[in-house]
């Protein structure tokens, strides 16, 4: 589990039979929480959601921990 | 279209057994169904401050990076429809409410919802629990065809499956967290039913006072400020 310093980001990386499995979780401050699911079926549909990612300016530190993982999580799949 | 295929992975969503997986036949629908893409959002409201948007994403990720970055869900036209009517509908037939509405449709036709087919899948707590699927497509034609009325239907189930699992998951995920006892279930039921403490204490042989403290000890583990909260808590989460 990966999070931002304040909490308000939480994401998840499960290696799964069906792919990489990614939940994101964002918490707003007037009690809003948004959980999103999705899957990658490989390392190049991952780095397509990386380049897209918001942390990758909000958190750059746990962005770069955030790819590593997945790479290391398909890597271990290959 | 595969309607067959279709028909064939609807009854395998109530049996997955991962979000992995749910995601993985979702997305073989929404290809079965004739569409690029494919988003579900299933909406709880546990009280007036508190909402939790739980969502299976099958399109083009960068629409969920922008979803989640712009905040797209305080002004997103698909879910506030889901939320006033059960029948599905073609967003071309959806009027936006506002400037941000109109920004969103912009924003999703940039990935793959130029056209998007919305199926509602409404619960028996009203507004509580709410979930929509959209379908879209980069095809502006895309669900004009004349089998649409086959992807309408196919589409409400689809809706319907998915809410349906992502509602039991959640269920499983509050009872993994709080080890509610056979004891609190009665105790629930006992409230729903409008029963005094001095009434649950006489049926299960203890004193009211004894039923007050169990009822905190509950109200706790369910994060509710009080016994009535615990049971609408309950049945927002289908326990009762």
């Amino acid at each position: 589990m990966l999070a931002t310093g304040d909490g308000a980001v939480t994401i998840l990386l499960r290696a799964t039979n069906y792919g990489l499995l990614m939940e994101r979780t964002q918490r707003q401050g007037a009690g809003m929480r948004l959980v999103q699911a999705m899957m990658f079926g490989d390392v190049k549909s991952f780095d397509h959601w990386c380049a897209v990612e918001p942390l990758r300016f909000e958190d750059g530190l746990l962005f770069n921990k955030l790819v590593r993982e997945g790479h290391a999580a398909f890597a271990v799949h290959r | 279209m595969n309607d067959i295929r279709v028909l064939q992975l609807l009854p395998l969503i109530a049996e997955a057994g991962s979000t992995g997986e749910v995601i993985t036949l979702f997305r073989e629908a929404v290809e079965g169904l004739g569409a690029d893409a494919g988003v579900f959002l299933s909406c709880l409201r546990d009280d007036a401050t508190r909402t939790s948007l739980r969502s299976l994403w099958a399109c083009d990720p960068s629409w969920a990076a922008d979803y989640a970055s712009q905040r797209r869900f305080e002004h997103d036209p698909w879910l506030r429809y889901a939320s006033t009517d059960a029948e599905p509908i073609r967003s071309s037939d959806l009027a936006c409410s506002s400037t941000e509405e109109h920004a969103f449709i912009r924003a999703a036709a940039k990935h793959s919802f130029t056209t998007a087919l919305v199926a509602p899948a409404p619960s028996h707590v009203g507004l509580s629990r709410v979930g929509v699927l959209c379908l879209g497509s980069a095809d502006s034609g895309r669900f004009d065809g004349e089998n649409y009325p086959q992807v309408r239907v196919l589409a409400r189930a689809l809706a319907m499956e998915l809410h349906h699992w992502i509602a039991k998951s959640m269920r499983k995920e509050l009872l993994q967290g709080v080890h509610l006892t056979e004891a609190d279930m009665q105790l629930l039921r006992h409230e729903a039913a409008g029963h005094s403490s001095k009434v649950i204490g006489a049926t299960m042989n203890l004193e009211a006072k004894t039923i007050d403290c169990r009822f905190q000890r509950l109200n706790a583990k369910l994060g509710a400020p009080d016994r009535r909260s615990a049971v609408r808590i309950a049945r927002l989460y289908g326990l009762l």
